[in-house]
């Protein structure tokens, strides 16, 4: 397997490089996730998202994970601040990056109606980092270590968190090939509509254009910028495209650290280096490289290969998770079977009516319950086009009535949904009683087909 | 020179970007308006770029020069972009607003200077005629409870009771509006919670207003500022000009039924005199807090309608139409809430709330037999939000067809049609109709609940609305 010509590959894999850029990286990483959860708690979010709500959604196999007390979840979000900072100064690096890993995750599995998609990515990072030298140079751990000791990393290194990077991007611009996105230009057509008071620009979002203009370089960017970024000609342009496109976004959508996330990380696609020559330029001297002097070993060695294997198991997990969705028939945007860990960033805007309907089969007798029973506006409006979360939900209206002393109920459900604008259908199957329903990776035929028509385009003027 | 007008670009984005998050500006003078015309136009934005860059001398525009330093600095060029996004510190830069009253003909297409106009059209049309004909009833409520307290016999009772409907009819048209001061701080920009203090239902507690009834505690000058708001109000005003007979609506455990309080009140003759002076006292403060709700909104007094009329411009508490379009359909949102999950749903025992079978006696208005009648006014109100008022009468629908949406207007507008129909065609009071013809009121709950789905599902993602108790959290 890593025989013959692989040695080569396995040079340029373990060759040493400049761990300055990875460096700068966890220091802009650390400190972005410092801002952002400090963000996090002082615009009451941790008590909406995690105290206010009396049911939370959970993900398959972390059932077990528990929504803690209000003080324990404020301490847990002063405690993940204050690691960010240690992650930031390399400080402990590898027991701060798991105890962040751990308490980030924990967060994150708590309800599913608060995933996002970057939240995944920092979760991931924040695996990475556990394994990670990161803390090569400029940390405090570095300071202790020994003088002697390279501030260098293998090339590997690098070449994940690029790849972690490049998979974002290249799978969110596989999300926008479909026809909604390209063909009718929403959900961008309805959500730059409601955005035409913005200031000095927001006068087009209203044209005809605008919404193609958006969609399409919205795909274009997202297709095309890891090559951009890799190719040394293109990378300088590529990086502004990237500082003007999540600026861009910023100022349009509310996507808190994501377009702040992703320029940090493309910084990692610029040479080794960078960071040292930038600050020699400012302080001339004192941020010279140190690596030309390491020498290391040729070819496969026996720990290259015991590392290769989880690295590329890591790899193919990344590729393969986001392409379960071709497993799936139908349209992903609608069934959303394969929609999480798949990077389909803003692609879709779904709307909808959830009412359940529970019958008592000995009495026959029908109650009509609606989401808000159960949960905040927050989780319910999340919910309402998630099937998987409609069907976990029956089920805990269902287990409420038993406790309730009402027996066991049949649970179906009415969900009205509307797909980018489309007039609203119904997205379960009226007629399935979900309590004898159970969650799983096969497709789902309680789910009905997504409707056929176009979406809704809105009335558009040219200036 | 190629390198040169990129950096004036970069510059420019730059700056744009940062007077974004930056705090407003205090100054007073045009800062950037280089030709004296009173707006700052995106040329001299660039000019000012390139005086910043050195590649323009400060003479070619001295008005930004701010402290006369004879440099041009970032945050002068901040001040700049600044005043050309309020018009020199006038107004926010945009399009003009259209008059209150005149919403865009069909030819028109949506867009920023139609959100005002159907802001406007709600505010003047459909709000302020709403709370000044509420003022009005509840003025003439407090008349004739007054009367009721000074001689109460079946006549004044008979005048209190009528005035009671006609306050609460109009009440009723105003409970899918309640953003802005009727509202709750809490949820709505402007809320003073005035809504509650003149009908805090579904929070009632009829045994507390029998209670007050006993203690007299209604007498004492600080009873509206010591007591919960399910003491007074309309609610507790039903029940003392509405109630037969001389039951109480407390346990045997409580004081008034352990400690015989309340029978020796009966057996003294004097339960419907005290019940008429606490009406009397509840009806003067609905009416003083229906005139504190209608002095918020007039142009005399608070002038709430202008902050909606005029979202989005300088002076409003909305930052935009769109916010305070929010705000109309978080309030408007009642009618899924409340009138279909609460009004109908818990006494038709399809509310899982109700854990009998039926529940009519959780029918909002019980002692005066009203609550259908509560209903049909809700839907004018529904009505006259989502069709409009007054002369121009398009409201969301015209806006809906605007946006090119006239399937979705027709069909929303229709479901609203049959939910009336549906509501008027239950037999008699819905007390009675959830025992008799409980299929009726079914019907009405369905009419309703296709309304609500429309509006929950492809009226919300075409409009681009938010709820903002959703605001929480970030999206991707």
């Amino acid at each position: 397997m890593f025989r013959g010509g692989n040695a080569s590959v396995a040079s340029a894999l373990f060759r040493p490089i400049d761990a300055a850029s990875v460096a700068a990286f966890r220091i802009g990483f650390g400190l972005l996730l410092a801002v952002g959860f400090l963000r996090f708690v002082a615009e009451g979010w941790v008590r909406v998202l995690f105290v206010e709500p009396t049911f939370f959604f959970k993900y398959q196999g972390f059932e077990w994970v528990a929504a803690p007390p209000a003080p324990i979840i404020y301490a847990v979000f002063g405690l993940v601040c204050v690691l960010s900072l240690a992650f930031a100064a390399g400080f402990h690096f590898r027991l701060v990056s798991t105890v962040l890993f751990l308490g980030v995750a924990w967060v994150e599995l708590i309800d599913v109606t608060n995933y996002l998609n970057h939240h995944y990515l920092i979760v991931l990072l924040l695996f990475l980092a556990i394994f990670l030298p990161l803390d090569r140079t400029w940390s405090v751990d570095a300071k202790r270590r020994s003088q002697g000791e390279p501030a260098t990393i293998p090339a590997w290194v690098l070449y994940l968190l690029r790849f972690q990077f490049g998979v974002v991007y290249i799978f969110a611009g596989l999300a926008k090939l479909g026809s909604d996105w390209l063909l009718f230009a929403q959900p961008l057509g309805i959500w730059l509509a409601a955005r035409d008071e913005m200031p000095l620009i927001g006068q087009w979002f209203t044209t005809t254009w605008a919404p193609y203009a958006f969609s399409w370089a919205g795909f274009l960017f997202d297709s095309t910028i890891v090559g951009l970024l890799c190719w040394s000609r293109t990378r300088a342009v590529a990086f502004f495209a990237v500082l003007a496109f999540h600026c861009g976004t910023h100022l349009l959508f509310d996507i808190g650290l994501f377009p702040f996330l992703m320029p940090i990380g493309a910084t990692l696609f610029f040479s080794p280096s960078w960071p040292r020559r930038l600050l020699d330029r400012v302080w001339p001297g004192r941020f010279r490289a140190s690596v030309a002097s390491e020498t290391t070993q040729r070819g496969w060695t026996p720990r290259r290969r015991r590392l290769a294997v989880p690295v590329a198991a890591y790899v193919a997990i990344q590729v393969l998770l986001p392409l379960r969705t071709f497993l799936y028939a139908g349209d992903v945007l609608w069934h959303e079977q394969g929609m999480r860990w798949a990077w389909k960033v803003m692609v879709r805007e779904k709307n909808g009516s959830i009412v359940y309907r529970v019958r008592d089969p000995d009495t026959d007798r029908v109650w009509r319950v609606g989401p808000m029973s159960y949960l905040t506006w927050r989780q319910a409006n999340e919910m309402t086009g998630q099937p998987d979360l409609i069907l976990q939900l029956a089920h805990h209206i269902a287990d409420d009535f038993r406790r309730r002393g009402r027996g066991d109920v049949e649970v179906r459900v009415d969900a009205l949904v509307s797909l980018n604008g489309r007039p609203a259908a119904p997205m379960i199957d009226p007629d399935v009683d979900l309590t004898r329903v159970r969650d799983g990776f096969a497709q789902a035929d309680w789910i009905l087909a997504s409707p056929d028509r176009p979406p809704f385009r809105v009335a558009q003027r040219d200036s | 020179m190629i390198s040169n007008r990129f950096s004036s670009w970069i510059g420019g984005v730059a700056i744009v970007l940062l007077v974004m998050t930056a705090p407003p500006s205090s100054a007073q003078v045009c800062a950037g308006d280089c030709d004296d015309s009173g707006g700052v136009s995106i040329a001299e934005l660039i000019r000012g770029v390139r005086i910043a860059l050195g590649m323009e001398l400060v003479g070619q525009c001295s008005t930004l020069d701010e402290n006369s330093n004879g440099n041009v600095s970032i945050a002068e060029l901040i001040a700049a972009v600044r005043s050309a996004l309020t018009a020199c510190g006038t107004e926010p830069l945009r399009t003009p607003t259209p008059p209150p009253t005149a919403m865009p003909t069909a030819t028109s297409t949506p867009g920023t200077s139609d959100r005002p106009a159907l802001l406007a059209q709600i505010a003047d049309e459909v709000v302020l005629p709403a709370v000044r004909q509420f003022d009005s009833d509840a003025a003439n409520l407090a008349g004739a409870a007054g009367a009721y307290a000074a001689r109460p016999n079946a006549t004044t009772l008979t005048a209190a009771r009528a005035a009671w409907r006609a306050a609460m009819d109009s009440f009723q048209v105003l409970e899918p509006m309640h953003f802005g001061p009727a509202g709750s701080a809490s949820m709505f920009m402007g809320g003073l919670g005035i809504r509650d203090e003149i009908y805090s239902w579904p929070t009632v507690n009829r045994c507390a207003v029998d209670q007050t009834t006993v203690d007299g505690d209604f007498e004492d000058s600080n009873f509206f500022s010591s007591h919960l708001v399910n003491v007074y109000g309309l609610d507790a005003l039903e029940l003392l000009l509405f109630r037969e007979g001389d039951d109480n609506a407390c346990s045997l455990r409580i004081d008034i039924n352990r400690d015989g309080t309340w029978d020796a009140l009966v057996s003294s003759g004097g339960l419907q005199q005290r019940q008429a002076d606490y009406a009397s006292v509840v009806a003067d403060e609905i009416a003083r807090q229906a005139t504190r709700l209608r002095d918020e909104w007039e142009p005399s007094g608070g002038n709430f309608a202008a902050e909606v009329r005029n979202a989005g411009q300088g002076g409003s508490i909305y930052g935009s139409a769109k916010e305070a379009l929010d705000e109309v359909f978080a309030a408007f949102f009642f009618v899924d809430t409340k009138l279909k999950d609460v009004k109908i749903a818990l006494p038709a025992g399809i509310n899982p709330n109700c854990f009998d079978s039926t529940c009519p006696e959780d029918v909002e208005l019980p002692f005066s037999g009203d609550s259908k009648r509560a209903l049909l006014k809700n839907l004018d109100g529904i009505e006259a939000i989502f069709s409009g008022a007054g002369t121009s009468e398009h409201g969301y629908a015209g806006y809906l067809r605007l946006m090119g949406a006239t399937d979705l207007a027709n069909r929303m507008s229709g479901r609203l049609a049959a939910s009336r129909q549906s509501t008027e065609a239950i037999p008699g009071s819905l007390q009675q109709a959830v025992v008799s013809d409980l299929g009726a009121v079914t019907d009405a709950y369905a009419e309703i609940q296709q309304f609500t789905a429309d509006l929950k599902s492809q009226f919300v993602s075409i409009l681009g609305l938010t709820i903002p108790q959703e605001g929480a959290g970030d999206n991707d």
